[in-house]
């Protein structure tokens, strides 16, 4: 076979550097311009949350957990909130399950936003990364009001919320749905169906679903390859059988399943299913003191955990193990940026240069996340 | 590309169509497995577009709760009956907590009854309660079932009775009968949750006896609660077939956690496995020695299995054999010790910078 092999050069991308979303290093090996190897070196920004955790008491985790998915915040504290009440056999009451579902349902709307946005930006499209952080600033401007902070809440906690609902949030919430749901076509007229969008993701990337499986890939970035799993519905947990939405799969609409438009179709679908979550939960919500089921101490019986729970990156799994005090034995999280990184290296070989940052945007990494 | 990679990649394609991934898997060039892989992406393509087939997960319906409904009161006697005779598992293994505390109450009531009629038979009982107050016999066991009234719900019983005194002794034996009650739930909730579900519970147990046949003497311990603790020799070829078996078809490596269980004791490693076709999971647990901790790869199996296992060497020095690029992941590759062991002392100075240890000016 008459092929000509040229001799590889390796590229560093990163750690500094706009499309890796944050301190990422992707050393790479071209031949020319086609890749022939990728490989993600992580760790940059390792703070040791496991250690701390087994430093700290249980109530003192939940700020780490803000700041391992800086994005979706209020996904990480639902997700330990949840372990550690499962752990425990803590039931909390049903406003406080409400409002859980509709502050995490937000903060995915903005996760998703901040996501789309940033792979636009990846490929070259400018506008739309600016429309969609201007929607996001305003969910910020919604978790401002609920709990002061725009990115590291510290709401959700074992056994209820730090506070209630303010007076009137609920009609902010309706009102801010409102104007939010028409903004989804702008979006899918100035980004979605972009003919330079559709030339530079479709087809690209693709990610088949064995090997999304094998390689431990959840959430949107799985369903993008046509497997129809999310925890919400799957292994509910929550009150998420009370609601009524669907789960979006990709399905190779202007290219291959899995391709990179397909993960990016699948979030902008989700958004809408989002919406309609959040509407019945508010909708919904019963009256009750956010308080009442808060432990004074948090010592959980012997006995370990591992419980999973959706975040928008996919599967946010805690594995805790309990000696009886009030400091986790052992906490390890298993962070579906993690593993959504690791299937890089398989699927950008034979691609262009340009094309890796597409693919990596896709994945919609947060290295926070990712090195813990 | 010779000759002889392209044999290689279509055969390898060829039995991965025929649903054997191991072969591309195993391909030890990075460049050349990822060939393979856009071939069989390629080919499976063009298989799909000529039989339009559907590319959903199959479908598996959660496994559904066991609902209690209206044969709980026939339930609740049998395993009254059940306890009766000596089985006290049947009434503790109840899921459902208000049943389980109803089946209590009758199984308390069904003793005392038999417990009277025995007494009536010898007429003054040497177990009878050593009775402190004047109150008569007659109106202890009134109390008694009153009492019981109130506990299976009905408290008229004890709000109707007139004399004030028996009222508020009823009251006083109430709250003491639920006190009891609440410790033995609570004491039964414990085992119940030690034991998990009965599905899982079952599952476990098939898992272990599927594993035991095939691989002997690979368990160590009896007890498959929870978890199923295994040696680590076969682990290997243990995680194939619990990929490859179709009763388990364990797809999906969820979690893989490493584990100091104490300065005097071992490390271990905790897997967590799903299956994405049954919806079912396990979770497995392997001992390894603190001294020279050692388990096999299975990062072959469970590509994921890759950057996990690294994390975990990371973090614990725990060497899994026959992984192909065992190195850290999260920490710099100079870093020296093993940080989430136990008795992990940071070193002094990295490259000449010294590693803070006292939090100053923050705490």
């Amino acid at each position: 076979m008459g092929v000509v092999h040229g001799d590889l050069m390796t590229l560093n991308i990163g750690p500094q550097h706009p499309s890796t979303h944050g301190v990422l290093r992707l050393r790479v090996k071209t031949d020319g311009e086609i890749i022939s190897e990728v490989e993600p070196v992580i760790g940059y920004l390792h703070r040791c949350f496991e250690k701390h955790c087994e430093n700290v008491t249980y109530e003192q985790v939940i700020p780490y957990t803000d700041r391992c998915d800086y994005i979706a915040a209020m996904n990480n504290n639902f997700g330990y909130a949840v372990a550690v009440e499962q752990l425990m056999d803590l039931h909390v009451p049903d406003r406080v399950e409400h409002i859980r579902v509709i502050v995490s349902e937000l903060n995915r709307l903005a996760s998703h936003l901040l996501a789309l946005g940033t792979f636009g930006l990846d490929v070259g499209a400018f506008t739309p990364f600016l429309y969609m952080f201007r929607d996001r600033e305003r969910i910020l401007d919604l978790f401002e009001v609920l709990c002061g902070a725009r990115l590291l809440y510290n709401y959700i906690w074992v056994g209820g919320l730090s506070h209630d609902f303010p007076k009137g949030f609920e009609e902010k919430i309706i009102d801010f749905l409102d104007y939010f749901e028409p903004q989804l076509d702008e979006y899918n007229g100035i980004l979605t169906y972009n003919k330079i969008f559709i030339e530079r993701t479709a087809d690209v990337g693709v990610l088949p679903a064995d090997v999304a499986i094998s390689y431990g890939v959840t959430g949107p970035n799985l369903r993008g390859s046509g497997v129809k799993w999310d925890l919400r519905k799957d292994d509910p947990y929550s009150i998420y059988e009370q609601f009524d939405f669907n789960i979006p799969v990709g399905t190779g609409t202007v290219g291959t399943v899995g391709d990179c438009w397909d993960r990016y179709y699948v979030r902008m679908l989700e958004m809408t299913e989002s919406i309609k979550i959040i509407r019945q939960a508010v909708k919904a919500l019963p009256s009750g003191d956010v308080h009442q089921a808060l432990p004074k101490k948090i010592r959980p019986p012997k006995g370990s955990v591992y419980k999973r729970t959706e975040s928008p990156r996919g599967d946010l799994g805690y594995y805790i193990e309990s000696d009886g005090s009030p400091v986790p034995y052992r906490l390890k999280m298993r962070s579906p940026a993690f593993t959504a990184l690791s299937v890089m290296g398989e699927i950008s070989s034979g691609w262009m240069m340009s094309d890796v940052l597409a693919i990596l945007g896709s994945l919609d990494i947060v290295l926070g996340e990712i090195d813990r | 590309m010779s000759d002889e990679q392209i044999k290689l990649i279509q055969e390898a394609v060829a039995k991965a169509l025929a649903g054997d991934m191991d072969m591309i898997n195993n391909i030890e060039d990075r460049v050349t497995r990822s060939k393979a892989k856009a071939a069989l992406v390629k080919a499976k393509r063009e298989a799909k577009k000529s039989s339009a087939a559907d590319t959903e997960k199959p479908s598996s319906a959660p496994p559904s709760k066991p609902s209690a409904g209206d044969e709980k009161p026939s339930f609740i006697d049998e395993v009254v009956a059940k306890a009766l005779a000596g089985d006290m598992d049947a009434i503790n293994n109840i899921e459902d907590r208000v049943t389980r505390s109803k089946a209590k109450a009758a199984l308390v009531k069904a003793k005392r009854e038999a417990k009277k009629s025995s007494a009536a038979d010898t007429e003054k009982p040497s177990s009878a309660p050593p009775s402190k107050s004047s109150v008569g016999d007659e109106k202890l066991s009134f109390i008694d079932e009153v009492v019981a009234k109130a506990l299976a719900g009905d408290m008229d019983a004890i709000n109707n009775i007139e004399d004030r005194i028996t009222r508020s002794k009823a009251k006083a034996a109430l709250v003491k009968a639920k006190r009891e009650a609440k410790k033995a739930a609570v004491t039964s909730d414990e085992t119940v949750q030690a034991e998990s579900t009965p599905a899982e519970k079952s599952l476990n147990q098939k898992v272990a006896e599927a594993i035991e046949k095939k691989f002997p003497a690979s368990l160590t311990g009896d007890d498959v609660d929870g978890h199923i603790q295994l040696k680590g020799d076969d682990w290997f070829d243990i995680a194939h077939y619990l990929k490859d078996s179709p009763d388990f078809l364990f797809d999906s490596l969820q979690c893989i956690t490493g584990f100091d269980l104490g300065l005097e004791s071992n490390l271990e490693v905790r897997y967590n496995l799903h299956s994405m076709t049954h919806n079912h999971a396990i979770e497995i647990r392997i001992q390894t020695d603190r001294k020279d901790p050692k388990i096999p790869s299975v990062e072959q199996v469970w590509r994921i299995g890759d950057w996990f296992e690294r994390e975990t060497y990371d973090m614990y020095g725990i060497i899994f054999e026959g992984h192909r690029n065992m190195t850290r992941i999260l920490l710099p590759d100079d870093w020296e010790g093993w940080p989430l062991l136990k008795d992990y002392e940071a070193q002094e100075t990295y490259h000449g910078i010294v590693v803070p240890k006292v939090k100053e000016g923050w705490e």
